[in-house]
């Protein structure tokens, strides 16, 4: 026959519960960094995207100015020409 | 131009080593602003301080040269980590981001990339569109921070961020200036404490919806929407990461235990439902023989006769009308019993007003009631009396604990005049208690017997 489970029993469980569901977080660091990037990734989605420091600047070399340039690898003296234009934009 | 930062390898294969570095050397060391990357090899924690075995640096010749250089390492634990100096045989080495952000040095060791968006919002210029942008005067670079790097399928540093798959390492070094600038790294100094406040508040928790909440699973949704605004504010707002974890798995084990729970005293009382029925159908059965053998008689009664079979019949067909609404009588019970403040007189009117049931009935599905949450309640009396009449009135509360030790008393009596500690035995013995108790409690009595013995 189906028994009652009493409220202290069931506190009891449910403390048990919550210091092997902090246990598996300690053993298992691979769950814990799961979680925690997870939520992180949440939460950043809510905030919606900031808008970055308009003060910094990429210069990106990609793929395509480096098949106009030359066949890489790439003669240093293309960035010594590039540090030089820098200079003059100021 | 405030700084110039070359966030590339010169001694990779996809820059030519030229006989002479003489070029880039003097135009580097004419500007005073160019920062140069360099690679630390393994880096360790010792004492909070970083250290390494070895730094790469960008070429033999630009080091003679005294130019500024930075590394471009990080480490990839449970997020982004740039160490923001390290240390090498005493000499130290900053971080590329750090030097090109000029910020004074700090008592901070490392620094927690926030990427705040997608890097496709950072300001970028191909080399070829930055050289037109120049030409056109289309650009004013005046106090502002350019990083020169590769954007290629090789150099992407394999991060995956809440709004890109990749990252190229140029956009991580942005970030990581951004983030020094305008001081919102990611804060990591309350973890230990959140994890602290969060063990507590689920404990607050769980006391609260298993003593004080009648349903516990209702109360988790309002539960994980307060903790996530609590996140969002901090981390969204404040840029401050928590221990949400240690909040969220516990939660979650608490969630699936409570909905056992819930399915297993769902089966409970489908258990006690079902026999209730049975016994509700049987007597069913039998008030409708009895109205068909006295509708027989009135054919054929007379006078006085006839009157007591119309009499009859008629509350027959109210006793089988009652029998097929399907009330929740135990509820209707205490909900008729409260009204009445649970008085001597209440039973008797109870029985009046309801009409069709015998007082017999009601007190019976009382008992059962009062049984149901003494168990519940883990027999402590003050606890059962308050939820049987949810009222603080202590009159009222004297009343329903009295009739309770009335029952407990009795069942303790019997048992010690048994002399017996077998509950089957028992059981046997109580026959007529059990018999006189909805089939629903009958599980709440075995508890309470069990209990008895065991403290006898």
């Amino acid at each position: 026959m189906i028994k009652p489970i009493a409220r202290n029993n069931k506190f009891f469980i449910k403390s048990v519960l919550i210091i092997a569901a902090i246990s598996v977080l300690f053993l298992f660091g691979g769950i814990n960094r799961t979680i925690n990037s997870t939520i992180e990734q949440i939460l950043s989605v809510a905030r919606g995207e900031l808008v970055p420091d308009t003060n910094i600047v990429i210069v990106d070399i990609n793929k395509n100015d480096i098949d106009k340039i030359t066949l890489p690898p790439i003669n240093k003296n293309y960035f010594a020409l590039l540090i030089n234009s820098l200079q003059k934009t100021v | 131009m405030k700084k110039i930062g070359l966030d590339i390898v010169l001694g990779s294969r996809f820059v030519k080593q030229s006989i002479d570095d003489t070029l880039l050397a003097k135009v580097i060391k004419n500007s005073g602003r160019v920062i140069v990357s360099s690679i630390a090899g393994r880096i360790e924690k010792q004492n909070k301080n970083f250290v390494t075995d070895s730094i790469s640096y960008p070429a033999t010749k630009l080091l003679t040269e005294n130019i500024s250089t930075g590394h471009i390492n990080f480490i990839s634990a449970d997020d982004i980590v740039i160490p923001l100096r390290i240390d090498l045989f005493g000499r130290t080495e900053k971080a590329f981001a750090l030097q090109l952000s000029d910020k004074k040095e700090g008592k901070q060791n490392d620094l927690h990339v926030n990427f705040i968006s997608s890097q496709n919002k950072l300001t970028q210029y191909s080399l070829f569109g930055f050289f037109d942008a120049v030409e056109n005067d289309e650009i004013y670079l005046e106090n502002k921070i350019v990083i020169v790097g590769f954007t290629g399928a090789q150099f992407l540093t394999g991060i995956e961020t809440a709004y890109d798959d990749n990252i190229s390492n140029a956009a991580l070094q942005a970030f990581a200036v951004d983030n020094l600038l305008r001081n919102r790294f990611t804060n990591i100094n309350f973890i230990f404490l959140s994890a602290l406040v969060f063990i507590v508040s689920l404990a607050a928790f769980v006391l609260w919806q298993t003593f004080k909440f009648g349903k516990p699973i209702i109360i988790y949704p309002l539960y994980f929407v307060s903790f996530f605004i609590f996140s969002y504010v901090l981390f969204g707002l404040l840029d401050v990461r928590l221990a949400y974890s240690i909040m969220l798995l516990p939660l979650f084990f608490l969630f699936i235990s409570d909905f056992v729970f819930w399915v297993y005293d769902k089966q409970l009382e489908l258990t006690g439902l079902k026999k209730e029925e049975e016994i509700l159908e049987t007597l069913l059965f039998k008030k409708e023989l009895e109205l068909k053998r006295f509708e027989n008689e009135l054919k054929v009664a007379s006078g006085k006769e006839a009157l007591l079979c119309v009499k009859k019949i008629k509350s027959l067909k109210n006793e089988i009308d009652a029998r097929h609404s399907k009330l929740n009588f135990e509820e209707i019970v205490l909900e008729l019993l409260r009204s009445r403040n649970f008085s001597q007189s209440s039973f008797n009117e109870i029985t009046e007003e309801i009409g069709v049931i015998s007082g017999k009935v009601i007190s019976e599905y009382f008992s059962g009631a009062v049984l149901k949450s003494y168990v519940e309640n883990n027999f402590d009396e003050e606890k059962t009396a308050k939820w049987i009449s949810t009222s603080n009135d202590e009159e009222v509360n004297k009343r329903v604990k009295t009739k309770l030790k009335l029952f407990i008393r009795e069942i303790e009596s019997n048992i010690k005049k048994e002399n017996k500690n077998n509950f089957e035995l028992l059981k046997e013995k109580f026959k007529s208690k059990y018999k006189n108790l909805p089939r629903k409690f009958h599980p709440y009595l075995d508890e309470i017997i069990r209990k008895l013995i065991s403290g006898l």
